[in-house]
């Protein structure tokens, strides 16, 4: 069975959600500063927020606590590490795409900035639990 | 002895007695003898009658009952006992020119304790709207003779229990000598001819004309043709448009001497600019033509095809990464934009609705302008295109424009960012006449 170090693939899976939430956050920023959600722009964070905060937070202190070890000799299964990073890069690329899709969902759904990101919730709700389940099946399954 | 003021809401006419092959009074009550009052106006004393007076104003001739509207003892009949039937009792009375007319009462009466009140629309102005006394309209010019009656002290009782026998006791009235010393229809022509704009609204009471007779008597205008059967009325004056009105330039048809050669014109004109669905109405005078709900751009040129002729406004857009970006990082909202026009050719200086003609401010919708799509007739009657302009009569060019918000019914919008020139301009239509 093929494996890798825990650290380097933990740090390659925090690159999607880093990645993802700073691209994010710059559109938000933008938007929010141009009037986009018009007054509304607190729910638009709230809206954005528990999608990427808590993950990174994990992820992070992952990070700190793999970087606080003298020597980290722990390995995960290449697969387990592959199919982590892959939902991760599509909950990210998935999230940031409902974003982006604002101004088709204004002409061709009819749907307003905030109605399109709350009604959108459901299928992030999915591919977000997706990804974090493998994440965590990563960390279950980190061999010391 | 009780005198009674009776309000008669009433129109129109049968026929003058002119016109009419010299029907006189016992043709009359010859035709009355089989309608529900025969045998009864026996009843009436007409020596009791002891003065008389008269006033004309103008009601629209839409309502069908415009004295209703300004009268609450006609409401008190018309709640308690219903319409009278058509044809209950006709008036005969000296019409302009000295000439009797016959005319069929169909409306109701007020009630009062000193004296009795009879209304009744000339029936010059019930000619001209071509009104049938059959179908319940009514003309716009209305007549208000007011009569000292004496010895009807029974009346309020059988105006309360026997109202149709309250009808019939009038008749005498009708016929007697006093109403030929009223002398001619009030104003004669004159007041015929000028209809007070206020009272085009169906809300304002409409005031009086004064009933001097002037010395100078003042030809009348010509006749305008009845609408033939089936030709819909389109609103009058026309709903608030998004935009002034705009006049279309009579040079922009020359020759055009008959209804049917602008109409011809106007259609040709539509046509070459892709507006091949019209919907017919009548108007005062006129005809106006609805064209089709389309989708037009912010700048007032139309949509392509086929998305200029949608089932229902919806948001469309011209796709390129300027128009991402402005969408996905500015405070833009798309929106759909749509008209619908609607030419009107009439002789009434009053055509939209307004404070000074009056009408009814109503907004309208995007099923409103549907129905008015479905709810004309394909072409102009035949029987209306041989009619005259006169020099009075104009071509206007109306415009509807709507806005249709995401997630929102589409509205009317007004004063947007055209003027109403503007729509036909950029819609072709001026251009195509400019360059006759």
């Amino acid at each position: 069975m093929a494996v890798v170090g825990f650290r380097r693939s933990m740090t390659k899976i925090s690159y999607p959600w880093y990645g993802g939430a700073l691209f994010g956050f710059a559109l938000l920023f933008a938007q929010s500063f141009v009037g986009r959600f018009d007054t509304n722009f607190v729910e638009a964070w709230n809206w954005f927020a528990p999608h990427v905060v808590p993950t990174i937070g994990i992820i992070t202190s992952a990070l700190i606590a793999a970087s606080q070890r003298k020597s980290d000799e722990r390995t995960v299964d290449t697969a387990i590490y592959r199919l982590a990073l892959l939902a991760s890069w599509t909950y990210v690329v998935f999230l940031n795409l409902t974003i982006l899709a604002i101004p088709f969902a204004l002409v061709n759904l009819e749907m307003y900035p905030l109605e399109w990101l709350q009604g959108a919730n459901a299928i992030i709700g999915v591919f977000q639990g997706i990804a974090l389940g493998f994440i965590g099946f990563f960390y279950g399954k980190a061999d010391a | 002895m009780q005198w009674m003021r009776i309000t008669v809401l009433a129109c129109v006419v049968a026929w003058s007695f002119a016109m009419a092959e010299g029907l006189d009074g016992a043709g009359w009550l010859h035709r009355h003898a089989d309608g529900p009052s025969a045998g009864i106006a026996s009843l009436i004393d007409p020596s009791l009658v002891t003065s008389a007076s008269r006033t004309s104003y103008g009601v629209p001739y839409e309502l069908a009952f415009p004295v209703c509207e300004v009268n609450h003892e006609s409401r008190y009949w018309d709640e308690n006992f219903g319409i009278p039937p058509l044809g209950t009792w006709l008036l005969v009375r000296s019409a302009e020119s000295g000439l009797s007319t016959l005319c069929t009462v169909v409306g109701t009466f007020g009630f009062a304790a000193d004296e009795a009140r009879l209304v009744n629309i000339s029936p010059r102005v019930a000619d001209a709207l071509g009104v049938d006394p059959d179908d319940g309209l009514f003309g716009i010019l209305v007549e208000e003779y007011l009569w000292n009656v004496g010895s009807l002290a029974d009346t309020r009782s059988m105006f309360l229990e026997q109202p149709q026998a309250y009808f019939s006791r009038m008749e005498p009235y009708l016929s007697l000598p006093n109403l030929e010393s009223l002398g001619p229809a009030v104003g004669g022509s004159a007041v015929w001819g000028a209809i007070p704009d206020q009272a085009r609204d169906r809300h304002v009471p409409p005031p009086s004309v004064p009933t001097s007779v002037p010395d100078t008597p003042v030809a009348p205008d010509p006749p305008s043709r009845p609408p033939p059967d089936g030709f819909p009325h389109f609103p009058w004056p026309v709903p608030p448009p998004s935009v002034r009105p705009v006049e279309f330039p009579r040079e922009f048809f020359p020759e055009a001497h008959t209804l049917g050669r602008i109409d011809a014109m106007l259609h040709e004109g539509l046509r070459s600019v892709g507006y091949f669905d019209q919907s017919y109405y009548y108007v005062p005078s006129g005809f106006a033509v609805v064209t089709r709900l389309e989708q037009i751009n912010r700048d007032a040129t139309p949509k392509p095809e086929p998305e200029r002729w949608p089932p229902a406004l919806r948001i469309t857009h011209r796709w390129s990464l300027s128009t991402y970006l402005r969408l996905l990082f500015t405070d833009e909202v798309p929106v759909g934009y749509g008209r619908v026009l609607v030419f009107v050719v009439t002789d009434d200086d009053c055509v939209v609705v307004s404070d000074v003609c009056g009408g009814e401010r109503t907004e309208v919708d995007q099923e409103t302008v549907n129905v008015w799509l479905e709810g004309g007739i394909g072409r102009l009657p035949m029987s209306m295109a041989d009619i005259e302009l006169g020099d009075s009569h104009a071509v206007w060019g109306i415009v509807y424009e709507f806005e249709k918000p995401p997630a929102g019914e589409p509205y009317q919008t007004f004063n947007r960012e055209h003027q109403g020139q503007n729509h036909f301009i950029q819609a072709g239509i001026w251009g195509y006449f400019e360059a006759r």
